[in-house]
């Protein structure tokens, strides 16, 4: 199963903070391969998706009665979903670096 | 009749995951930018057709519909499909075009990604990589693109009348009895 190695990340949110998203691998892979899309609004759908598959029904359901009640702005939002492209983005760099590094020792093990 | 159709054929190859099915068409060109995405040759299956397509597929795996590895799964025979090689060799192939050195001599020779198939491409890079080469520089040039990825295990050499024949020779063997 894909839950086994969920990442948790910090996002902000208008004065708030969504402390904790489990990003899962498909969704790391799903986020990383929005960029395969050619319009803006095909990958915020995506991009939303995700969001709302991350946070689950009732923390989607949070973002948007927000945004409905005015607490947060659209901005906002689409703040958050950048956010959260931008987290899947550092633990991909973390995770490529953390994987040259272990290259590296094999190599000079060798 | 046989179902085989030859890598070199230019009709557009078929594509089923996440339970829809779609035609991809051969030309080298996205195929090149779609290996060198970050997430690797998976990117194939959601860049090479329509945003419709591409954002029906990142759904699915993003929601769990669809597992990761049946993407993966469908990127590699993809791969298969359109080129007489193994599917990393033809990724590597795709990607090493991009390489300015190996773009050029290309460009020089005239081709054109968006002019030719992926099987035309990944074969003519072949042998511009090869041209010249003695065997001893071929081996130097086919071990690391025909090395399979870590967690690949390569058993196609093997066939089952190939199989049979170990088996026969280990029972024949002297010392058995």
């Amino acid at each position: 199963m894909d839950n086994k190695a969920a990442t948790y990340v910090k996002i902000p949110f208008g004065d708030k903070t969504i402390r904790s998203l489990p990003l899962e691998p498909r969704h790391i892979i799903a986020l990383s391969m929005t960029k395969q899309l050619k319009s803006t609004s095909a990958r915020l759908d995506v991009l939303f998706g995700i969001l709302s598959n991350v946070l689950g029904e009732d923390g989607y359901a949070n973002v948007a009665a927000a945004l409905i009640g005015g607490e947060v702005t659209e901005r906002q939002v689409m703040e958050l979903v950048t956010a959260l492209g931008a987290a899947t983005r550092e633990l991909e760099a973390a995770r490529t670096a953390a994987r040259e590094a272990a290259e590296s020792n094999v190599s000079a093990d060798e | 009749m046989s179902d085989y159709v030859s890598p070199y054929d230019d009709s557009p190859v078929s594509l089923f995951v996440a339970e829809r099915h779609v035609l991809i068409e051969r030309v080298a060109a996205p195929w090149i930018s779609c290996v060198l995405a970050p997430t690797g040759v998976t990117a194939l299956v959601v860049g090479l057709k329509d945003d419709e397509w591409g954002g029906w597929v990142l759904a699915a795996l993003s929601s769990g519909l669809t597992p990761v590895e049946e993407v993966k799964q469908a990127a590699y025979e993809l791969l298969a499909e359109v080129s007489p090689y193994k599917w990393w060799k033809t990724a590597r192939l795709l990607a090493l075009s991009s390489r300015d050195d190996i773009a050029g001599h290309l460009t020089l020779a005239g081709l054109d990604p968006w002019n030719l198939t992926v099987a035309q491409w990944v074969t003519a890079v072949y042998a511009l990589l090869t041209k010249g080469a003695d065997a001893k520089g071929k081996f130097k040039i086919d071990a690391p693109l025909d090395d399979p990825p870590a967690g690949i295990i390569d058993d196609t050499w093997l066939s089952d009348e190939d199989f049979a024949a170990m088996v026969a020779a280990a029972r024949t063997a002297p010392g058995r009895s």
